[in-house]
């Protein structure tokens, strides 16, 4: 147990490290403090992790979620080793997609959950690199997929 | 001379759009969301395509499996294929030139303009 807890705080910290340069050398800007790192349970429904905005923000919230797996099997994804959950509330994505270099249309539902799945896939694809450093290779990503404040169905994620 | 975008995130289409209009590269850009689209675009464009910018992780075909198919028809395997991705590692990058021996570039978002405009210099007519 005291090894999974380091492996996950490891991969905790690769994550944050990851944002953390995107923002500073891409967008210039640093972060007001350092990252906190919350160990919490998964509420799952019919083997699906539940998400919802409505536990952090009080305002309409992207929601983006990309998968990991190992090799290209499509037997696979239905496996995933990994996920990835970005929550961004839509006037601070605006911001944040912009400074980035984005051109994001502000009234635009579908362009707000597009820049969203673009944030993710942005820290999904560095946080990849992150973890070939730690032996995990092979690995896939799926393609990003977003939600306006909640996921009803859920999401996949390693259950084991 | 057109240049064909593939890439699944529309916001990612624009920014590739802006900074290829903006450095007066081109002034026709054909795009797709995914790689099945993008095969279509590029049988009925191939004779005025000169270079096609392809993201990875894409819905139904990826960029991997894009280019798969695209190397099995030789007038589409002679256009130059430039992976734009947020996979950074090595290995991603040695599996997309392992896929495509002839990949003419491998830029890793987040990107910088000046960084992708040098790749697509030499492949533009």
């Amino acid at each position: 147990m005291q090894n999974e807890i380091t492996e996950l705080n490891l991969q905790a910290r690769i994550a944050a490290e990851v944002l953390k340069r995107i923002l500073e050398r891409r967008a210039g800007l640093k972060l007001s403090s350092n990252p906190k790192f919350i160990s919490r349970p998964i509420v799952e429904f019919m083997r699906r992790m539940r998400i919802t905005s409505f536990e952090k923000f009080d305002t309409t919230t992207a929601i983006s979620v990309i998968n990991f797996f190992v090799g290209k099997s499509i037997e696979n994804r239905e496996s995933p080793i990994g996920t990835i959950v970005i929550y961004v509330e839509f006037d601070y994505l605006v911001m944040l997609l912009q400074k980035l270099g984005y051109p994001i249309e502000e009234n635009d539902d579908s362009e707000m959950l597009d820049a969203c799945g673009t944030l993710c896939n942005l820290i999904a694809g560095n946080f990849k690199s992150g973890l070939c450093q730690l032996g995990y290779v092979n690995l896939e990503m799926s393609h990003f997929m977003s939600f306006r404040n909640e996921i009803f169905e859920g999401v996949l994620y390693p259950a084991d | 001379m057109k240049i064909l975008i593939i890439d699944d995130s529309l916001m990612d289409r624009k920014l590739l759009s802006r900074t290829i209009e903006k450095a007066g590269l081109s002034n026709e850009i054909l795009q797709a969301a995914d790689g099945e689209e993008g095969f279509k675009v590029l049988t009925q464009h191939f004779a005025d395509i000169c270079l096609i910018l392809l993201d990875w992780q894409m819905p139904k075909v990826d960029g991997i499996e894009f280019m798969k198919a695209v190397q099995k028809v030789p007038d589409l395997s002679k256009i130059p294929i430039i992976m734009v991705s947020a996979s950074s590692s090595e290995d991603s990058q040695k599996q997309a030139r392992a896929t495509n021996p002839h990949l003419a570039g491998y830029i890793i978002k987040p990107y910088k303009p000046d960084n992708l405009i040098a790749a697509m210099l030499p492949y533009i007519k």
